[in-house]
Formats: C-alpha cells, structure tokens, sequence
C-alpha cells in the first residue's frame, strides 16, 4: 500500500465541525432508539448508535461513510463540513454538502501536490464512475467533483481515511495544459482488481501520450490496436518519469535486447508491459509514451492506433483458465489424447485432469499463482475447418474467438504449421486479460502428443502461458536472455526456449509472473 | 521402462549436462550462451533460421540435418527428426530434395516407429519439399493428397490429406491445379476442403 500523504494544515471546517458536534452531541448515552428511529441528540440513540439529521444511525468509520459534505469524527459520529466557494481543499470532504474539491492546476499549498479550492457541485460522474473526452478538461467536466483521472471520476485526498473502503489514497500524475507540464495529486483508486481505460488519439504516428502510472499500481499494460493487419502498431518510443529513454524502437535484435524495456511493433495489436524485471525499480509517475501505426519500421502508417491502458492494482494471484477446443475427433495420435478430444471428453479424461491439468496447476503453483483449475472453462469451438489444423499466419484469427475478460485461454488445435511448432503465444506479451483481440491466449498442437506425453505438453502450454504473461524466453534461439538477473540459462527453467526445458522459474521470474492484470 | 524411453531420457540427461558446462555466463556483459543443435532443433515455438542453423551446426550443417533426418545421431528423439526434416529446406540443394524424398518413402526405415510417429515425419517432410519448390514433386505430394480415410465417416485421415493439399500450395506449381479439383470432386472433410480451396485460389493467381 503506498504511503499517505500527511498534513498538518489547518482544516476550514475543524471550527465548524466543533460547533456542529455541540448541537448534535456525541456522547453515548444509552437511549433506547434504533436504527431509523428519529431522534434529537445522540442520547435518544441506542449504544453505538449516533444521531444524525434527527435519524439513529450506525456510527461512522470513514469519512465516506457519512455522505457528502459530512467527516467522521474519531469518536464515529458524523459532523457537517461547512465550508465556502473558493476555499482551500486537498480532500474531498474538506468541503460542504453540495460542494466538491474541484482540483486547481497549482500546488496551493507547497507539498508538492496538486490541491483544489471548494466549488459548487456540477452534475455528472461519482467516483469511480467512468470519464472520457477528446481534452483533459472535456473528461474533467464529467465529473461531480471536476476531476477525471485515468478514465475515472476521482475524489482528491489526503490519506486512505478519507475514501470509501476498498480504495486507497494514492498519488496520480497529471497532465497540465497549457504549456504542458506534469504534476500529480493524490487520489481515490479502487483498492483491487484492475484499471483499464482508453486513451483518446487522433494522430496516425507519433502521437505522443501520458502513460501515468499511479502510486497504487503494481504493473501497467499499454494495449495498441489497429484493424489493418498489414500495419505495424505499438510504442516507438518511452520516457521514464525521469525523462530516462527506457525504449527506443528496436530495428535490429540486438537494439531490441538492449532497451531497457522491451518492446516491438507487431500487427494489428502490440502490448508493452512493466515492469519487466525485479532488478530495477517500478517508478511511479508521468511516463511519456510515442505510438503509432508503421507500414514498416521505417515508414508511417496510416491508421489512428486504439490505446488501452491497464493497470494492475492489487497482489492478487487467481488466473482463471478457459480450454477452447477445436475438431480433435480422430486426430492422428487419437490414441493419446484419452478423449480428451472437445470440451466434455477434456473435463472426463484422466489424463488431461490428472496429468496435463495437475502438471499446469504445479508450474503456476510453485510460482505463487493460484490456477482456477476446478473453475476452469471448457469451450468446444465448432464448424471452423478452416483452423483445426492451424497455419502460424492465422493465429490471430484463432485467438480473436475469445469471448470472456479475464485470465488466460488456451485453444487446443489439431496440428500448427510449419511442423515442430508445438505452441504459440499471442502477442507476446497478450493483452492482459482482454479477450476477442488477435493476441488473446495461446495455441497448443494436439500431435504433439504423437511423440511426447501429457506432462510435456503441460510444461509446453505453461511456457506459452507464462510469455503472454509477461516473461520472456529465459535464453533466445540466438542466446539472448531475458532482462531478469536470477533467471538460470540451463535447460530446467520453464523459460528455456527449447521443449528440452523443464518446469523451474526463478524468483525474479515468479514475481514478473504474479505481476500481470490477468491475474485475479 | 522401456528401452526407447530409457534411451530418450539418458539423451535429454547427457544434453542437460552438457547445456550446464558449456554456457558461460553472460549477464553483466559477459558472453551469450550458447545454443546448441539440439537444442534449436526442440525449440518450442519458433523455426530455426538458416543462419541460427549455420551457426549451431558446424561445420557440415546439412550433413548434420540428414543424417538427424534419417534417425541417426541426434536424430533418435522424433521431435528433434522431425524438426530436422523441416530444417532441410533452408538448404535447397539436391542432396536435401534426395533425403527428403527418401525419407517420405521410408520414414520407418528401423520398423520401430508408431504410425502417428509416422504422420508427424511425412507431414514435415511434405512441408519441406513444398518449400524446395521442385515442381516435378508435385507427383509424389499428390499421392498423399489422395490417401482415403479408414473409416470415411471420421474422416480419420483428413490431416495428411490437408497437410498435402497445403504442400501443393506452397509450391506453387500450377500442374496440382489438376488433382486438386479431383479430389476437391469427391473430398468430403470441410478440413481438406478448406486447405484444397486455398491451394486453388492461389494457383490461380488470387490472393
């Protein structure tokens, strides 16, 4: 969780709120009334109840607890903020029923931090709710308070008191026009799960956008799309919060080895990822990203990039997993396959439960990463013969078939050409938990099994899985490695790009792993 | 345990050995590891360039990949055989159009081998000539595309007819036109139906 901010600053409504307090009481003094049971002073109120607007209530534990323009005193009691248009503010409730702290693009108070002086309430978005528009101040004005972050309507704070439960107070940079420049103030995000919103574009190539990664992320995904399949789309460029070039657009392998931050331009769909390694620290704040479209690397495109941001907020390690079938009915090595040839023969087989499903779940397990195994999915993909035996130029239209957001998918295909490739990945890395793109899961060759066993092919579909994750090869084909220091080069790390690999993962790789947004 | 098994392990045990001793470390600036042939003929998810190839399997690369081609030494292991297959057609040459045409006429030369050991051999074999490009090949591809199935109701043998048809395609020489459309005529998998149709339409120039 990260850390608070705190402040010693007089607060406007500290006066009112003690003058308030005399004339609502808050004493506890043992009165019979219950819960919605009308009242005149806390008295009249059951133990552990308070009396507010002449209702008894439960007390309060957090300021959002008592509804707009009121704080919760240390004693539980809810007290009316009275405040005046123009006041100073840095947290929501430093304002008044029918006000918000609408964030003004100065540090009024020299922490640092951007602060906000009380204004009328607009109508529009509460927090949480989701704000969008072609200008930082178009999204602004759709929310009640004025103030849009990351896609969302955010309440301004101090510390983690001062937002509902399930959210935390964390620093969130900011673009401020005109003349450009970066600050950050301190907002309300959700506790957990994940943040997605899309970033407005209208530029070809060399758009140059905010990627604002807050104080309370734990990784963030950038997500560029575009429909001409013949194009190029990605980052061509990344700048750290430092101003530090983290990544430049690779044109040989070696420049993409040796960027910070590893990226390439694919297309259709291209997904940058950070961080990438526990060796270096992930810096919160305004980085500055360059996207486009790209007919080749040398050349610009034509078409808008889509941009889609995501982050990850919490440690959660749950991946749900759904299993796409395709026609395996008599597929070569049938014998092997024990049924498990369409959705109901997978969930009955004994060795794709207890072989391929158990060998799955111990390679996450080991790395901390819960497999929703008995919550797992099973989909039979019919009538589509056109990718049961499934070309590599097609993987895209393969993966695009899923449907439902979240976790992982793995399509099972009766064959890939050219023969000998076992598996592919998309992306890699894969959209974190975004179905439906030409980058959303992995596809496994079922005659695989013509010559290996179900436990090998677990490791083969895990190594797929952990690369649109987020790892990378621990050692390339052409022996480049992968940006995490601990990673072993031998043949035992899941990673290894050769199916002479086994099943370890470093502990520098585990972490990496446990980082996607795909994770629940 | 048997014996294939036994062996198979005790190779993939010496190879383990050998990837430890001969990697030298190489974060920090030190040098890259280096990849074996053994190991580029496992990879998981990716083809060996002719290059990455070249450079695991001095000095007699395509000497290399035959005799892997054929089940010998290094060749033991149907994974690394089959990759190896593929792996001809970066050496288009006629001692790599011999050994392939040898091999999808004997796959099993040892007699050891299951028959769905043998279907992954001849479908990378097909592959591998396809991209050789010797029209003159189309004759024997075709005797692949039409393989009748077992049991027609399952189609049972639609992926080496499908693997073939794909073949003819990437060859691209116009004369599989003809047993194309034959077997087009009484084909009945919508699998082989797919990768026919495909063939056609590029042989007739579309795209």
């Amino acid at each position: 969780m990260p850390p608070s901010r705190r402040t010693s600053r007089p607060r406007p409504w500290v006066a009112s709120l003690i003058a308030t307090a005399v004339l609502l009481g808050t004493g506890g003094c043992g009165g019979g009334g219950g819960i919605g049971e009308r009242c005149d002073s806390v008295s009249e109120c059951a133990d552990g109840l308070q009396c507010l607007n002449h209702i008894c209530l439960p007390r309060c534990e957090r300021h959002a607890d008592c509804g707009d323009g009121h704080v919760c005193r240390t004693d539980g009691t809810c007290e009316v903020v009275d405040s005046m248009v123009g006041d100073f503010c840095d947290r929501e409730i430093d304002c008044g029923p029918g006000q918000a702290c609408k964030l003004r693009d100065e540090d009024l108070d020299g922490d640092g931090f951007l602060a906000g002086e009380c204004q009328p309430e607009e109508s529009g978005g509460v927090l949480d709710d989701a704000c969008t528009g072609d200008t930082p101040e178009e999204a602004d004005a759709q929310c009640r308070t004025g103030t849009c972050a990351l896609g969302r309507c955010v309440h301004v704070c101090v510390e983690d008191l001062d937002c509902p439960v399930s959210h935390v107070c964390s620093t969130i940079p900011r673009l401020i026009p005109p003349p450009s420049r970066v600050s950050s103030f301190w907002g309300c995000l959700p506790s957990t799960g994940t943040i997605t919103y899309s970033v407005p574009t209208d530029e070809p190539y060399e758009q140059r956008i905010l990627l604002p990664v807050p104080g309370a992320a734990r990784s963030v995904a950038l997500v560029a799309s575009i429909d001409d399949l013949d194009q190029l789309v990605g980052a061509v460029s990344l700048e750290s919060p430092e101003g530090d070039s983290l990544y430049l657009v690779p044109f040989t392998r070696d420049e993409y080895f040796a960027n910070t931050v590893r990226h390439e331009l694919l297309p259709g769909i291209s997904t940058l990822t950070m961080p990438q390694t526990p060796d270096a620290p992930f810096a919160k704040g305004a980085y500055f990203v360059d996207v486009g479209s790209y007919l080749d690397l040398e050349t610009p495109g034509t078409e808008v990039p889509d941009i889609d941001i995501i982050y990850k907020l919490d440690d959660s390690r749950h991946l749900d997993i759904r299993f796409h079938f395709l026609d395996l009915e008599s597929h070569p090595c049938q014998d092997r396959l024990d049924g498990a040839i369409d959705a109901l023969g997978a969930q009955e087989s004994n060795a794709f439960q207890d072989v391929f499903l158990r060998e799955l779940d111990l390679i996450f397990a080991r790395a901390g990463v819960i497999l929703e195994r008995d919550a797992a999915t099973y989909i039979d993909i019919p009538d589509r013969p056109d990718l049961d035996g499934l070309d590599v130029s097609r993987l895209g239209d393969l993966l695009a078939l899923s449907e439902q957001t979240g976790g992982v998918n793995v399509f099972f295909v009766r064959t890939i050409a050219p023969a000998g490739l076992q598996g592919l990945a998309g992306g890699p890395p894969a959209p974190p938990g975004v179905p439906g793109t030409r980058a959303s899961g992995v596809a496994i060759a079922m005659d695989t099994l013509c010559y290996e066993d179900w436990r090998y092919l677990a490791r083969t579909t895990a190594h797929e899985l952990a690369r649109t994750l987020g790892l990378s090869r621990s050692v390339e084909p052409d022996g480049h490695e992968d940006p995490i220091a601990d990673s072993d080069y031998g043949v035992n790390n899941l990673m290894y790009f050769s199916d002479h690999g086994d099943s370890d993962l470093s502990a520098g790789q585990r972490q990496i792993l446990r980082l996607s947004p795909a994770l629940r | 345990m048997s014996t294939r098994t036994s062996l198979r392990r005790l190779t993939l045990a010496t190879l383990a050995t050998f990837a430890l001793v001969r990697v030298e470390p190489a974060r920090g600036g030190g040098e890259m590891p280096v990849v074996s042939a053994d190991d580029l003929l496992s990879a998981r998810d990716y083809v060996p360039t002719r290059a990455d190839l070249d450079q695991a399997m001095q000095p007699e690369p395509l000497q290399d990949l035959v005799q892997r081609a054929f089940g010998g030494p290094g060749g033991e292991d149907i994974g690394i055989r089959l990759r190896a297959i593929r792996a001809l057609a970066q050496y288009p040459s006629d001692d790599a159009h011999s050994a392939l045409l040898l091999v999808l006429e004997s796959p099993d030369l040892q007699g050891n081998l299951a028959p769905e050991e043998v279907f992954v051999l001849q479908r990378a074999t097909l592959e591998a000539l396809a991209e050789l490009g010797d029209p003159d090949d189309v004759a024997v591809i075709t005797e692949f595309l039409m393989t009748d199935d077992a049991n027609p109701a399952n189609c049972d043998r639609r992926d080496i007819r499908a693997a073939a048809a794909h073949a003819l395609r990437v060859l691209g020489s116009t004369t599989a036109q003809t047993p194309l459309r034959a077997r087009l005529a009484v084909e009945i998998c919508p699998q082989v139906e797919f990768a026919i149709n495909e063939a056609l339409r590029e042989l007739l120039g579309g795209t």
